[in-house]
């Protein structure tokens, strides 16, 4: 695999993080690894992620670091305790399983902050209208169509004024 | 009214009704985590949320006064022994209570006397969102609430009954319900909640899944299972009863006469001894005394509330087992 950066070389370092679930990978070569500071153990870029430099070059090594708390894929969680609410998301692959042996299934019901109720209520609904559309379109009740079309444009910009 | 006043419904078996939710507020890492700005923050805009609440500042308090919150149901033995800013927010008649700064950000409890889950949950609730007007909680719409314990991911609720058990205790038949619990996502636990063994006969049993179950069908399946505890429980002393009955008077009674009349009595004999009186004033052996005077009589012959209701907090346990005594004493002395 070429470094993504140069694109000349063989990518030597696989550097990935996770911010607010947003999933970044770098692969690069030494060369380019070296001018981010990946191998030198102080740089800017060990600063702004709080990461402990990485040693031996040529060795595959991917790291995901918390955007929050800093933490790591060592030392995210403590005595069965997560460090951050982030590190749900930063680590989400590493804690399903753990998650899943806890409660017997991944997946909330219930009560939820009402900001996000209301959009997720919105959503529901938009959802429904879409597929009354559709379902209008093939029936060819280009009336009835035009109506639900209307309700949705109607949702849509409320959602967009909130 | 405080749970421990003794009005609520069945009270006879149960004590009191409690619901939790454990929250915690976005871009802040969990409260162990949290430097002492962060903490800072958080208690202010808790208070700024509930600010008709009475703010307890607990590193201003003594060990004693934490240790009587303990005793009182009100905070969890962790939050007491915190080193880091926390704050306790009351309601004016206790009964509802945010521990902020344990181990989640905030710890929203409302406790009601006798079993009262229902109104419990609604009180909690009503908390939760005056305070998620004002502030943005950490949540994922597929796990739920985010909190420093995956145990508590989802509704982040612990609902929990505590109940006074004895004739299941006895009989046995409480490890026959043990393990059934278990199945339904139940746990039962002591007095004083994890961690705790049961002192008196009382237990807590609360949910042990939050994630995959809304609160409602949570709420109503541990209500359902309290019903049949308290059927059986209160058959159970029947049969107790009329197997026996003199015996079975004789022990409450004379268990009666030594907290009447003793001049020294330890929390833990105490315990023992006030499980009998309660029985027997329920079973109506014990008619002289006031069945509302009970739930009281436990909490103020605690340790902590003892010394601290009687301005004495500097006793040896010689002294304080003598003034547990007088207590007890007055409370059960006809009026």
């Amino acid at each position: 695999m070429l470094c993504t950066e140069c694109k000349k070389n063989t990518a030597t370092v696989f550097y990935q993080q996770n911010i607010n679930g947003k999933t970044t990978e770098l692969c690069l070569c030494q060369e380019c690894a070296e001018s981010h500071g990946f191998l030198t153990g102080s740089s800017l870029f060990n600063e702004l992620f709080k990461m402990p430099g990485i040693s031996g070059a040529g060795v595959k090594s991917s790291r995901k670091i918390c955007s929050l708390c800093g933490s790591d894929e060592n030392n995210f969680i403590k005595d069965g305790k997560v460090s951050c609410p982030v590190c749900y998301e930063s680590f989400a692959d590493e804690l399903y399983s753990p998650i899943k042996r806890i409660h017997g299934n991944v997946s909330h019901i219930g009560r939820a902050p009402a900001k996000l109720k209301k959009q997720n209520d919105k959503k529901l609904k938009l959802d429904e209208l879409k597929k009354q559309l559709n379902d209008a379109v093939q029936k060819e009740e280009y009336e009835n169509a035009a109506i639900i079309r209307d309700k949705i444009r109607d949702l849509e910009n409320n959602a967009e004024e909130n | 009214m405080a749970w421990f006043d003794n009005t609520g419904k069945e009270n006879d078996v149960v004590l009191s009704s409690r619901v939790r939710l454990a929250r915690n507020i976005k871009d802040y890492p969990f409260a162990p985590m949290l430097d002492e700005t962060g903490a800072r923050e958080i208690i202010e805009k808790t208070k700024h949320a509930l600010d008709d609440y009475t703010v307890i500042d607990m590193t201003e308090i003594s060990p004693i006064e934490r240790q009587s919150y303990v005793e009182k149901h009100i905070i969890s033995p962790a939050f007491a022994a915190s080193g880091t800013p926390h704050v306790l927010l009351l309601n004016e008649d206790r009964t509802n209570a945010v521990m902020v700064c344990e181990e989640d950000h905030l710890r929203i409890q409302s406790i009601h006397s006798g079993l009262a889950l229902k109104e419990a949950f609604a009180s909690a609730c009503e908390i939760d969102d005056r305070i998620d007007s004002s502030v943005s909680y950490a949540y994922s719409d597929k796990i739920g609430y985010l909190t420093h314990c995956p145990t508590n991911l989802g509704t982040g609720m612990r609902a929990s009954v505590m109940m006074f058990l004895p004739a299941l205790t006895q009989t046995r038949m409480l490890n026959n319900y043990a393990s059934q619990l278990e199945k339904l996502g139940l746990t039962l636990r002591g007095m004083y909640g994890e961690g705790s063994q049961a002192s008196a006969y009382i237990y807590q049993i609360s949910n042990s899944i939050t994630m995959g179950i809304t609160e409602e069908e949570t709420i109503s399946k541990l209500e359902s299972v309290v019903n049949q505890l308290i059927a059986s429980e209160r058959k159970t002393r029947e049969k107790l009863s009329l197997n026996d009955h003199d015996r079975l008077c004789d022990k409450l009674m004379r268990s009666s006469g030594i907290l009447r009349s003793a001049y020294m009595i330890s929390s833990k004999e105490f315990l023992k001894l006030f499980a009998d009186l309660k029985l027997g004033v329920h079973l109506g052996i014990i008619p002289d005394v006031d069945e509302s005077i009970l739930g009281e009589l436990l909490v103020g012959a605690m340790p902590a509330t003892l010394m601290l209701e009687a301005e004495c907090t500097d006793i040896d346990d010689t002294e304080r087992d003598k003034l547990r005594a007088s207590y007890i004493k007055g409370k059960l002395s006809p009026v």
